[in-house]
């Protein structure tokens, strides 16, 4: 028969390495006409970085999204970057990229007061200009100071950096400061399970996650997706070694064995809001995201299983087997 | 008023994704590339008396056959105690022993069949809670645990007085709790193409996560400086965390520098399954306090992870979920002890959520079960025992940006959960440390 059930779960989720202290540096050099080239070697994995940092550049610019590239090809050329892990990228990257754009205005500034001939603090930097504040007339542009400044043989280069700060922590107690920023998210699932065969449907998922400002809403829902495809897969499917921890002899190893959802597995329906509390210390107020949107959804639909038909299944996965092993005890 | 952020926007590259126009680092081929396979333990625990590579060098076609006697230092990882090729005691099926370039798949196949291994196997242990006993085959010969410090064998936390908060409880709930081996199951596999450029320099298209992390541990094991090896990727087919650990970069390096000929090593589904890390397992055990009102007076915790043969990223992954363990509730006193283990199987690496998700998995299945238990509802236990801003967290740094509360309401009201009032009138910003809780 089929059993319907609902779990919840609710985490937080820390953004950053634990315990601090991983840079990053983001270079940003003025072409002749005016586009800026962004440099730093973080990877983009799918999670679309380069978009975040175009993004955030823009902001801190006040110049459209098409005047930007972002390289982060290779170790010789693109500023340094420690990687793409902890769901650390667009918080710390991000922040870097303020700073460099912060250096690059005061740059801007520095050699637009030159062309308009006057002194740096009698001009304003606003959207790619540079203007006389007396006089906002009088104003070069991004345009025109690449293209004077370049041909000069005047460098427009600037690099920006970012470290969150270092917390060593007491062996004694565990005190310290492992992130200074952290998420907070909560799922509810749905599930149906068949208590005669085992199997588990999840029907719905409602997720709310707070990773404070949304930089791009369409790639965040996009790691959403990502993140309930891999929550799925961790609460029902995905075992390398089924045996053990009695034996690790048979181990999967191919896509036959070793089980990952396809969208067949996807629930029905699936829902997500962002509570966007603004982080201190993160550009524009955003937090580490790209973890913490597979935390939620094991738990969840395993707390669900329990709803729907009394068992709890205490390892992962949730495979049919053990339920209806747990069926069968609970049974007697 | 933001104009740019907070906007949907398509990637940046994504035309290039779905038009299969990006280059990823497994696309790139040279002329004159030759192929790596390496020849892997069949054991989980063996000893190696000797490696005759005479035979494999002799096969037409192979232009090189090296073993660990070839590597400049032959350590490598994030912390540096693993073999780029064995040294004589194997810790994990599938370790890398002896690497060969040849001319194509098939010589470098058939290469590595010529090779006379002289491999004892010994007594093996896989489970991290065997690992721990007295008399356990000795995974690393200074014993089976990591001792964090150089002195501690576990990470803790320890916050308040455990005793008072279960002397204060109405009942004591326990669990036990496991996760397991999980793969990161990429698009792209673990590839690696290096050659030396035309000013003699090592140059890398690598799979890497972390490009700079990746050249500095290289440039250990080649002995080079860093203006002598660059690498190239970014722009790559999936990650996951698996791709912080090198497991093709480092022997790729190591044959073209022997060679001075382009040499590919790229994994298939297979190999990606069975010799790139994965995520590895976890033992969780709790044992809570409760009263009669929902306030989680204790929780003390145990957990094991399983690190496999080296470290790789294990103290990194159990201190982050030491850390995070105790879940996302307020409570006054809080026993951690982690434990990291050594066992006969491939290193822990990172994968998506870091020792983090899987302790919270655990610690919400116990959190529903002390709900069971005290008989209120999976929102009840979690509103009442919520951080709120200012709260200390477990490590007892102040929590900021907290929001605990409102992603409960918000979920509750897309699920069509009805809340009672005192629920929908609390705020995460209602106080904190020092403030007055609703408990």
């Amino acid at each position: 028969m089929i059993k319907k059930g609902r779990g919840l779960a609710s985490v937080f989720y820390p953004t950053g390495f634990n315990g601090g202290g991983d840079a990053e540096t983001v270079s940003m050099r003025v072409k002749r006409d005016g586009c800026i080239d962004i440099t730093n070697t973080i990877s983009d994995l799918g999670q679309g970085l380069k978009m975040v940092t175009i993004q955030i550049a823009a902001e801190t610019l006040g110049i459209g999204l098409e005047n930007f590239t972002h390289d982060n090809t290779n170790t010789d050329t693109c500023s340094y970057s420690i990687g793409a892990a902890g769901s650390r990228s667009t918080y710390t990257v991000g922040n870097a990229t303020i700073d460099a754009g912060k250096k690059l205005i005061e740059l801007l500034k520095s050699y637009g007061a030159g062309m308009l001939h006057c002194d740096v603090s009698e001009v304003q930097y606003e959207k790619g200009k540079v203007f006389k504040e007396s006089d906002p007339s009088q104003a070069v542009t991004l345009k025109d100071i690449g293209g004077d400044a370049n041909p000069s043989g005047v460098p427009l280069i600037v690099a920006g950096g970012f470290r969150p700060p270092v917390a060593p922590y007491d062996p004694e107690t565990g005190k310290g400061l492992p992130s200074r920023t952290v998420g907070w998210g909560a799922t509810v699932a749905d599930v149906e399970v068949d208590d005669e065969t085992g199997i588990v449907k999840v029907e719905n998922l409602y997720t709310c996650y707070d990773i404070g400002t949304v930089i791009n809403r369409l790639s965040a829902q996009g790691q959403v997706d990502g993140g309930d495809i891999m929550g799925i897969g961790m609460a029902l499917f995905e075992d390398l070694t089924p045996n053990y921890p009695e034996s690790i002899d048979m181990q999967t190893s191919n896509y036959t064995d070793y089980i990952i959802p396809t969208f067949m597995d996807m629930p029905k329906h699936s829902e997500v809001q962002f509570h966007e509390s603004y982080d201190p210390y993160g550009p524009y107020g955003a937090k580490g995201l790209g973890e913490m949107v597979n935390n939620t959804q094991p738990a969840a639909i395993v707390n669900a299983i329990y709803d729907a038909v009394g068992v709890l299944v205490e390892s992962i996965p949730a495979t049919p087997e053990k339920i209806l092993r747990l069926l069968e005890e609970k049974g007697k | 008023m933001l104009n740019y952020v907070g906007k949907s926007i398509p990637k940046y590259d994504v035309m290039g994704h779905v038009t299969g126009k990006t280059v990823y680092p497994s696309d790139v081929k040279m002329p004159g590339m030759l192929i790596c396979k390496t020849l892997r333990s069949p054991y989980k625990r063996a000893r190696i008396h000797s490696i005759d590579i005479s035979e494999a060098l002799k096969v037409k076609g192979v232009h090189a056959v090296i073993t660990k006697d070839d590597v400049p230092y032959n350590k490598f990882a994030m912390y540096p105690d693993q073999d780029v090729l064995a040294e004589e005691m194997v810790r994990f099926k599938g370790q890398n022993i002896a690497a060969v370039a040849a001319d194509d798949k098939a010589t470098a196949l058939e290469a590595l069949s010529k090779i006379k291994l002289d491999i004892e196997e010994l007594p093996a242990v896989v489970d991290p809670r065997e690992a721990m006993k007295e008399g356990a085959p000795l995974v690393r010969p200074e014993g089976n645990r990591y001792l964090f410090d150089g002195k501690y064998p576990t990470r803790k936390i320890r916050k308040g007085n455990i005793e008072e908060g279960f002397a204060e409880a109405d009942f004591i709930v326990e669990g036990s709790y496991r996760t397991t081996s999980q793969e990161h199951a990429p698009l792209e596999t673990c590839s690696s193409l290096a050659y030396i450029d035309g000013t003699g320099r090592l140059v890398i298209h690598s799979k890497s996560q972390g490009l700079f992390f990746t050249q500095w541990d290289l440039a250990n094991v080649f002995q080079i400086p860093l203006s002598k090896l660059k690498l190239v990727g970014g722009t790559i087919g999936g990650g996951f965390g698996g791709m912080l650990s090198i497991h093709t970069d480092h022997i790729a390096g190591l044959l073209a520098l022997k060679t001075r000929r382009p040499v590919k090593f790229a994994f298939t589904r297979e190999d990606e399954m069975l010799h790139s890390s994965v995520r590895n397992p976890w033992f969780f055990k709790y044992k809570d306090g409760i009263r009669k009102d929902g306030v989680i007076t204790v929780r003390q915790v145990e957990l094991i992870h399983d690190c496999g043969g080296y470290s790789e990223m294990g103290m990194y992954v159990l201190e982050k979920s030491v850390n995070y363990i105790a879940g996302p509730n307020k409570i006054k006193n809080v026993w951690v002890d982690g434990t990291l283990v050594y066992t006969n199987k491939m290193p822990s690496g990172a994968m998506r959520g870091f020792g983090v998700n899987v302790g919270q998995f655990a610690e919400q299945l116990q959190t529903e079960k002390l709900a069971r238990t005290v008989g209120i509802s999976p929102f009840d236990i979690r509103f009442v025992n919520s951080f709120k801003e200012g709260d200390l967290a477990h490590a007892q740094n102040p929590l900021v940006a907290v929001s605990g509360i409102e992603v409960l309401q918000k979920v509750a009201k897309m699920a069509g959960v009805e809340l009672p009032e005192k629920y929908l009138a609390m705020s995460s910003k209602d106080s904190g440390e020092g403030g007055v809780r609703n408990d």
